[in-house]
C-alpha cells in the first residue's frame, strides 16, 4: 500500500503546552485509520494539523508524496483533504443543499462577472454542483431534506450533513472528528456502514473517535495518542491487546468488559 | 526642538492624553462587560462638561467640586440611559449590533438635546487657575495642564483600587471575564451592567469637565474626542484596562507632537494611520503584543 | 440573510409594483423638491446595498463607505469639469477608482469584528482629511462647483426628472446584480465566510481573497453612487463625506434589516427621508430622529424589512414556506448576535 499521508515528527506547541509531540504516522491509500486516545491526547490538534487549520511548530507533512507542510487549510482542501468537526460547523442559516454545494466550491470557477452576467458556463456549473450535491446527500440519506434550513435538522442528521459536505468533492483524504458523538447505537451502526461505503469509493479515512464500537468495527489500523505522543499503532486486534494502551486509555476492567463483547 | 519646547509639548500631550484615557476607559469597560461599542460616550463627556459649567454659574465652586459634579452627573446620566434604554432592548433579545446602533441613536438624541438645553454657542469655563504659569526647568507650563494630569491620574488610580479591592469592583471584573459563571456565583448581571455604565459615565463626565476647562463646553464637544479615545482604546487593546490608559496617553502625546511636524490639518490622520498600522501588526492592539507569550 | 418566506410569485409582483410606482412618481409628484430628495434616497440606497453585501452577506463591518462615495464623487466631478470627459466615462472611472482605492484595505480584511470597523472608520477619516486639505484637487472646503448633469451619448439628462430616472436605473441594476450574486458560487462563498470561517476554509475557500473581493465590489458600487451624487448635487463639499456619512450608511442597513437587499433600500429611504419629514418639528427634529432610531433597533436584526414581511404574511394569511418561522425566534436572533461578540 502506498503511503497517502505521511506525518514526520509533527509537533505543535501552544505557548507552554505541547499538544502534539513529534508524532509520526503513515496512512496508506484506501485505509480507514483510527486515531484514538484519552481526552487531551492531541487527536483534534492532529486533525487540525493535517487539515491545515493549524500550522505545525516543527516537523513535516507529505500528501501523495508532495510536501505540504504548513500549507493553508483552503490549499489542502483543494488538494483533496476534507474534514468534519467535533463541534459541528454547519452553515446554519443556509439550506442543507447549499451547505453541501459549498463543499464543491473548489470544483467551480465562476466568479463575480459570471454570476452577474449569468453566462451559460455559470449555469452549467451551477447545475453540475446541484446534481453532485444531491448525489452526496443521497449517499448519506438526507436528500429529502435538501431544501430545509440546516438549523432545522435533528442532531444526528446534522452530523450526516457535515459528512455530505466533506465528501461531495470526492476527497482523497477524509478526516472525521468524532462523527459518532451523541449518536445512539442504531445511528452509530449506520455511520459505520456509511464510512465503509465512502471508503469503498476510494476515499482514505482518518477517524477520530471515542466510540470504541465504531473504531473497532470500521478501522483497518489504529494509531493511539497519549499526551501528544504516539503511544502505539497496529490492527484493532493488536491495539486491544496492547498493555500500554489499556493502561493509558481504557482502564483494565472496563476494557475487558468491552473486549468480551467482541470475542 | 529645544528642551523647554519638548517639556511644554510633553505636558500638553500628557494632559490631553489623560483626558483621552478617561474616556477610553469608559469605552473599554463597557465593551468588556457587554460587547457594546458605546457611541454615546462622547455625549456623556459633553453632559459632564455642561453640568459642571452650569453648576459653576449657580454657585462659584472650586475646580475640584466642578469635577465632582461632572463625574456624578455623568455617571447618573449613563446609568439612566442604560437602565432606561439599553436594558429595555436587551430584554427584547435584540442582537448586539442593534444595541450598538441604538447607542448611535442615543448619541444623536443627546447631542441635539444638549443643543436645545444649552444653546449652540460654546460656553467658556471659568478661569479657575492662577494665571501664572508653573516653571518646570526652563519650560513654562499652564497650571491647568498640570491639574488635569494630576486629577486624571488620581481618578485612574482610584478606579484601579476600586476594581481590585471592592466587592462591586471585583464582581465587575468577574462579570467582564465570564458572565455566565459570574451569574452562577450569584452576581446580579443587571446591577453590574448598570455599575459598568455608571463608572464609564463617571470617567466620561470627569473627562468632560477637564476637557471643558481646557477649551470650552459645547453640545458637540464630545464627539471627536470620543472617536479619538475609542481609537486609543483600540490601540491599547480593547478589553484591557491598562491598554485603555496607555493607549489614551500615547495617543495624546503622539497627536501633540505630530501637530508640530505634520501640518495641523492632518493631525487627526496621524492617530488613524497609527491605529491601522498597529492593528495590521497586532490585530488585537498593543495588548496583544505584550501578551504574545501566553 | 434570512430565507424569504414568500413564494416567488408574490415577491416578483411586489417588486414590479414598487418599480412601477417609482417610475411614475416624478410625473405624479413633479415638485422639484420631492423628485430631488427621492433621487438622493436612491443614491444612498445604492451605497446601502453595497454595505449590505459586506455586512449582511460577508459579515464585514465597514464604517468607511463614505470614503468610496467621496472618491467616486470627486473622480467623476473632476473628470467632467476639468477634463471635460463625457459622463459615461466619468461614471465608470468613478467606480473603478473607488475599487482600486479599496485595494489598500486588503491587508485590513483579516481584522475581525469591531477592529475591522474601527480600521475602516479610520480610513474614512483619513480620506475625508485628504478631500479637505488637497485644495488643488478637490477645491477643499470651497468645494467643487458646476458639475454637469449626467448624459447618455448625445443626450444631456438635464433636469430633476431625467436625473431621477438615471439614479433609478442604476439602483435597479445594482439590485439585480446583487440579487444574482447571492445565490452564485461567489455569493455562497461570502455567506460561508460569514457563518463559519473555519468551515469555509476547510471547504477550500480562500477567505482573504473573497473578503477582499467583497470589499472591492462594494467599493465599486459605492463609487458609482458617488458619481451619481456629484452629478445630482452639481456641487461637492468635503463635508458630504465625513465619517458621519459612513455611520449613516451603516444606520440605513441596520434599520432596514441586516441581510435583506430590500431592507437596505428601505433603510436608505428612511434615513434620508425621515429627517425631511421631521422638519415640521423644527429644533426637535434630530432629537426625535435619534429616538426613532433607538425604537427601530427594537425590531431585532430583521429591521423594517422583517417587520414589513411579518405584517404582509399576516395580511395575506400566508403560512411560512421554510421551517424558519416568520416570528423572529430567539435562536435566529442569537445566531446573529455571537458574530459581534466581545473582543
Amino acid at each position: 500500500m502506498t503511503a497517502l499521508l505521511v506525518l514526520d515528527q509533527l509537533t505543535r506547541r501552544f505557548g507552554g503546552v505541547t499538544a502534539v509531540d513529534s508524532v509520526s504516522m503513515n496512512v496508506g491509500a484506501g485505509e480507514i485509520r483510527g486515531l484514538i486516545g484519552p481526552n487531551g491526547a492531541g487527536k483534534t490538534t492532529t486533525l487540525n494539523l493535517i487539515s491545515g487549520l493549524t500550522a505545525p511548530t516543527s516537523g513535516r507533512m507529505t500528501l501523495v508524496e508532495q510536501d505540504v507542510t504548513g500549507e493553508a487549510a483552503h490549499r489542502l482542501a483543494e488538494r483533496g483533504v476534507r474534514r468534519t468537526f467535533q463541534n459541528l460547523k454547519l452553515f446554519t442559516e443556509l439550506t442543507v443543499l447549499q451547505n453541501v454545494m459549498i463543499g464543491l466550491h473548489t470544483h467551480g470557477k465562476s466568479g463575480v462577472f459570471e454570476a452577474i452576467l449569468v453566462t451559460g458556463k455559470q449555469r452549467r456549473e451551477e447545475e453540475m454542483m446541484r446534481r453532485d450535491s444531491l448525489t452526496a446527500l443521497e449517499t448519506v440519506g438526507l436528500v429529502d431534506q435538501a431544501d430545509r434550513p440546516a438549523s432545522a435538522l435533528a442532531y444526528g442528521h446534522r452530523r450526516l450533513l457535515e459528512i455530505a459536505r466533506a465528501i461531495v468533492a470526492r476527497p482523497t483524504l477524509l478526516l472525521l472528528d468524532e462523527p459518532a458523538a451523541g449518536l445512539n447505537p442504531t445511528e452509530a451502526e449506520a455511520l459505520v456502514a456509511l464510512i465503509r461505503r465512502i471508503n469503498a469509493q476510494g476515499v482514505t479515512v482518518v477517524l477520530v473517535e471515542h466510540h470504541m464500537d465504531v473504531i473497532m468495527a470500521a478501522c483497518s489500523r489504529i494509531t493511539v495518542l497519549n499526551y501528544g505522543q504516539r503511544l502505539a499503532e497496529g490492527t484493532p486486534a493488536e491495539i486491544r491487546a496492547n498493555e500500554s494502551v489499556i493502561e493509558a486509555y481504557l482502564g483494565r476492567a472496563g476494557f475487558e468488559e468491552r473486549i468480551a463483547a467482541y470475542a | 526642538m529645544s528642551g523647554s519646547q519638548f517639556i511644554e509639548l510633553f505636558v500638553g500631550g500628557l494632559a490631553i492624553g489623560c483626558i483621552y484615557s478617561l474616556i477610553a476607559l469608559g469605552f473599554t469597560m463597557i465593551i468588556r462587560a457587554t460587547g457594546v461599542l458605546h457611541f454615546a460616550q462622547g455625549e456623556v463627556v459633553m453632559l459632564g462638561a455642561m453640568f459642571g459649567v452650569t453648576a459653576h454659574h449657580l454657585l462659584p465652586l472650586p475646580f475640584i467640586a466642578l469635577l465632582l459634579v461632572g463625574m456624578v452627573f455623568g455617571g447618573l446620566a449613563a446609568v439612566a440611559i442604560e437602565l432606561g434604554v439599553y436594558r429595555t432592548l436587551r430584554v427584547r433579545r435584540v442582537p448586539l449590533m442593534n444595541i450598538i446602533i441604538a447607542t448611535v441613536g442615543m448619541s444623536i438624541l443627546l447631542q441635539n438635546t444638549g443643543q436645545l438645553v444649552w444653546g449652540s454657542e460654546p460656553i467658556a469655563y471659568p478661569k479657575l487657575f492662577a494665571t501664572d504659569a508653573y516653571s518646570i526647568g526652563p519650560a513654562r507650563v499652564a497650571p491647568q495642564l498640570v491639574w488635569i494630569i494630576v486629577l486624571g491620574v488620581l481618578v485612574m488610580v482610584l478606579l484601579q483600587l476600586f476594581l481590585a479591592f471592592t466587592r462591586t469592583g471585583r464582581a465587575m471584573q468577574a462579570a467582564a471575564q465570564n458572565p455566565e459563571t459570574a451569574q452562577l456565583m450569584g452576581i446580579n448581571l443587571t446591577r453590574i451592567t448598570a455599575y459598568t455604565y455608571g463608572i464609564g459615565g463617571v470617567l466620561g463626565g470627569g473627562a468632560g469637565v477637564l476637557l471643558g476647562s481646557l477649551f470650552y463646553a459645547s453640545f458637540s464637544m464630545g464627539f471627536l474626542p470620543a472617536i479619538k479615545a475609542f481609537v486609543a482604546a483600540t490601540l491599547g487593546g480593547l478589553g484591557s484596562i491598562g491598554g485603555a490608559m496607555a493607549g489614551g496617553i500615547l495617543f495624546g502625546l503622539i497627536e501633540t507632537f505630530a501637530a508640530i511636524s505634520i501640518s495641523t490639518s492632518y493631525k487627526d490622520a496621524v492617530g488613524m494611520i497609527l491605529l491601522i498600522l498597529i492593528l495590521l501588526a497586532w490585530p488585537k492592539g498593543l495588548v496583544g503584543l505584550i501578551r504574545k507569550g501566553r | 440573510m434570512f430565507k424569504s418566506e414568500f413564494p416567488a410569485a408574490y415577491l416578483w409582483t411586489a417588486r414590479i409594483v414598487v418599480l412601477a410606482i417609482f417610475i411614475v412618481l416624478p410625473f405624479v409628484y413633479p415638485q422639484k423638491y420631492v423628485v430631488h430628495i427621492v433621487s438622493l434616497a436612491m443614491i444612498f440606497a445604492i451605497a446601502a446595498l453595497a454595505l449590505q453585501l459586506l455586512l449582511g452577506f460577508t459579515g464585514l463591518l465597514s464604517i468607511g463607505q463614505a470614503a468610496f462615495l467621496g472618491i467616486g464623487a470627486y473622480t467623476s466631478a473632476i473628470l467632467t469639469t476639468t477634463y471635460k470627459l463625457p459622463f459615461e466615462i466619468a461614471f465608470i472611472t468613478a467606480g473603478l477608482s473607488a475599487g482600486i482605492a479599496s485595494l489598500t484595505l486588503v491587508p485590513i480584511t483579516r481584522l475581525r469584528g469591531v477592529y475591522l470597523g474601527v480600521a475602516t472608520l479610520g480610513f474614512s477619516i483619513i480620506v475625508h482629511l485628504v478631500f479637505l486639505n488637497e485644495e488643488w484637487l478637490t477645491g477643499g472646503s470651497f468645494g467643487l462647483l458646476n458639475i454637469p448633469s449626467p448624459s447618455l451619448g448625445p443626450w444631456i439628462l438635464k433636469g430633476e426628472t431625467a436625473n431621477y430616472l438615471t439614479c433609478l436605473a442604476v439602483l435597479v441594476a445594482t439590485f439585480v446584480t446583487l440579487h444574482r450574486l447571492l445565490p452564485s458560487r461567489f455569493g455562497r462563498a461570502l455567506q460561508a465566510i460569514m457563518l463559519d470561517e473555519d468551515a469555509a476554509r476547510a471547504s477550500g475557500i480562500n477567505v482573504t481573497y473573497y473578503k477582499s473581493q467583497a470589499f472591492v465590489v462594494a467599493a465599486v458600487i459605492t463609487g458609482f453612487a458617488g458619481s451619481l451624487f456629484a452629478h445630482h448635487a452639481h456641487y461637492l463639499n468635503p463635508n458630504d463625506f465625513t465619517f458621519w456619512k459612513s455611520i449613516e450608511v451603516l444606520l440605513m442597513v441596520a434599520v432596514g434589516g441586516i441581510g435583506s437587499l430590500a431592507g437596505a433600500v428601505v433603510g436608505a429611504f428612511v434615513i434620508t427621508l425621515l429627517p425631511e419629514y421631521l422638519r415640521v418639528l423644527d429644533e426637535y427634529r434630530m432629537v426625535i430622529f435619534g429616538a426613532m432610531l433607538i425604537a427601530f433597533m427594537g425590531l431585532g436584526h430583521r429591521g423594517l424589512a422583517g417587520l414589513s414581511a411579518a405584517v404582509a404574511i399576516r395580511l395575506l394569511r400566508l403560512r411560512p414556506q421554510s421551517d424558519t418561522a416568520s416570528r423572529p425566534t430567539s435562536q435566529a436572533d442569537a445566531v446573529a448576535a455571537p458574530r459581534w461578540s466581545r473582543p
